[in-house]
C-alpha cells in the first residue's frame, strides 16, 4: 500500500471529483468527494463499509480534475485493498485476481482460441511459454 | 528497420484477434518490424492486481518491461488499460523506489532485474509522433472518403496523465486520434461526451445493468450530435463495449439503432489496403455502409 490517509488531507471538499464522475451521473450513491472526506476524518473503516467504493470504473477523471493534484482513484485503491484483506470485496475481484495469479493471464490463449487465431492468420500463442513459468510462481507464492 | 515490441496484452490476442492483424498489417506498410514478447504476461489491468496487492501487481507489469529491456525495444499496445497499467506501474516504480527494490528483491530470485528503461506507447501516440501524419497520407490506398468518424480515446489512454511519456495538449480535449482519421481521408469532429467513460472495465464485470446504461448514455450524444459512420476506438477494451456492447443492448430492445465500431489499427488497416474480412474478421455490427463508403458509394 504506497497511500495513506495523509495523501488525501488536502481535500477542499470542492466537489470536483463528483461533478466529473460519469458514474455519479449514472449512480448518485456513489460520491467520490464523500469517500475522501471519510478518509480524511480518519473513518477509513466507514468509507471501506461503504460496497460503492467497487463501482469505480478507474477512469482517472477524478484526478485529473482535482485542483489540489489529489489521487482519488489511488486513494479508492488503498480502501479496496483493505477492504479485499477484510474480506469485504465482492466475488469477481477475488476471481480475477486468482485467475491472474494462476495463469499470470486474465484470459489464457487454449487450444481452440489458437486455431481461431490460426484461422484469421494469426502466429501460435503458447499457453504457458517457459518464460513465464517464473512469473506464474512468482505470482503463485504471493 | 524501425523496430517496436508488439505488446497484445490479454483482451486483443483472445477477444479480437482481428485488431492484432491490422496492427501486424499496418507496422508492415509503415515499415516497422514488429518483435513478439514471448512469455508476456497480464498487464494486470486497474480493477484487477492494483485494487488488491500493489506489490503484485507491480511484479506482473513490471514483467513485461524486463522483456522489452531484454530485447532493447520500446512497446507499443492497442489496449488502453495495458497502456495504463505498465505506464502507471514504471511511474510508481520511479516515484516510490521502496516498491521497485522490492520488485527487484522478487526478481533476483529467478536471476532477471527491472531497469525501466523501455518506454511503453500506444497506437495513437505511436502513429501520432514516430510515424507521423504525412508519413501514413503517403500510405493510403483506400481514401476514407469523407466517412465520418466520432472519435473513442478511452480514458486510460489520457489518464493518469501524470504517468505517461507522451499526450495530448489538452487531455479534456483530444485531438490526436482526430487528426490521424482526417489523414486518412475522414472526417472526425469534436463532440461533447468524447472524454466520458464507456462504462468498459471493472464496472462491466462488477455491475454490467450500469456499465451498459453507461455506454449508452455516451452513445446517444454521439448519435444525436454526429450520426456517424463509424465509431473508431483507441482502447481494445472499449471496442469490446462499443462493437459487443450495442449488441447486448439490442438484444435487451434497449438500442434502436447500430453504429459500426472499429479499433483505430483496423480503420488504419482499411485505409492502408487490407482486406476487410481480416481486418474485420471478428465485428459484431456490419460493416457494409462503411465499406461502401470508402468505395464512393452512399
Amino acid at each position: 500500500m504506497l497511500l495513506s490517509p495523509n495523501d488525501a488531507q488536502s481535500c477542499l471538499k470542492c466537489g470536483k471529483c463528483t461533478s466529473g464522475c460519469d458514474i455519479n451521473r449514472l449512480d448518485p450513491s456513489f460520491i467520490p468527494h464523500r469517500l475522501i472526506h471519510l478518509v480524511t476524518m480518519g473513518m477509513v473503516a466507514d468509507s471501506i463499509s461503504e460496497y460503492s467504493i467497487w463501482k469505480c470504473s478507474t477512469c482517472f477523471t477524478c484526478s485529473e480534475r482535482c485542483p489540489q493534484r489529489i489521487k482519488v482513484t489511488e486513494i479508492l485503491w488503498m480502501l479496496k485493498e483493505k477492504a479485499f484483506k477484510e474480506g469485504k470485496s465482492p466475488d469477481f475481484v477475488s476471481k480475477q485476481s486468482e485467475i491472474i495469479k494462476t495463469h499470470a493471464k486474465l484470459f489464457p490463449i487454449s487450444d481452440k482460441d489458437n486455431a481461431r487465431r490460426q484461422k484469421a492468420g494469426l502466429p501460435v500463442i503458447e499457453e504457458y511459454p517457459d518464460g513465464l513459468a517464473n512469473l506464474r510462481q512468482i505470482l503463485g507464492d504471493k | 528497420m524501425k523496430q517496436v515490441g508488439l505488446f497484445l496484452g490479454c483482451n486483443i490476442p483472445f477477444n479480437r484477434p482481428d485488431i492484432e492483424y491490422s496492427a501486424r498489417y499496418i507496422l508492415k506498410e509503415l515499415g516497422v518490424d514488429a518483435v513478439d514478447l514471448e512469455g508476456a504476461s497480464c498487464c494486470p489491468a486497474f480493477g484487477t492486481m492494483p485494487s488488491l496487492d500493489i506489490e503484485g501487481w507491480a511484479a506482473a507489469s513490471a514483467w513485461n518491461l524486463v522483456l522489452a529491456d531484454e530485447k532493447g525495444i520500446d512497446l507499443v499496445t492497442g489496449c488502453g488499460s495495458c497502456y495504463g497499467s505498465l505506464n502507471e506501474a514504471k511511474h510508481h516504480m520511479e516515484s516510490h523506489p521502496e516498491l521497485k527494490e522490492k520488485v527487484n528483491q522478487i526478481y533476483a530470485k529467478v536471476g532477471k532485474e527491472y531497469k525501466g528503461t523501455a518506454k511503453i506507447s500506444n497506437f495513437i501516440n505511436f502513429l501520432y509522433e514516430s510515424v507521423g501524419l504525412e508519413n501514413i497520407k503517403a500510405k493510403v490506398k483506400n481514401n476514407l472518403n469523407g466517412l465520418k468518424c466520432a472519435v473513442q480515446t478511452g480514458c486510460h489512454n489520457l489518464w493518469p496523465s501524470r504517468a505517461y511519456p507522451s499526450n495530448e495538449d489538452n487531455t479534456f480535449y483530444p485531438k490526436r486520434m482526430r487528426e490521424i482519421c482526417e489523414a486518412l481521408g475522414g472526417a472526425a469532429p469534436h463532440y461533447s461526451a468524447i472524454t466520458d467513460c464507456c462504462g468498459m472495465g471493472a464496472l462491466r464485470s462488477n455491475a454490467s445493468d450500469k456499465s451498459l446504461a453507461l455506454f449508452k448514455k455516451k452513445l446517444d450524444v454521439i448519435k444525436e450530435e454526429l450520426d456517424p459512420d463509424i465509431c473508431v476506438i483507441g482502447c481494445s477494451s472499449c471496442l469490446l463495449q462499443f462493437d459487443g456492447g450495442q449488441a447486448l443492448l439490442a438484444e435487451q430492445k434497449k438500442l434502436n439503432y447500430q453504429i459500426p465500431a472499429l479499433h483505430l489499427v483496423q480503420l488504419t488497416a482499411l485505409a492502408l489496403g487490407a482486406d476487410v474480412d481480416k481486418v474485420a474478421a471478428f465485428a459484431k455490427i456490419p460493416l457494409n455502409g462503411v465499406i461502401n463508403k470508402i468505395k464512393g458509394g452512399n
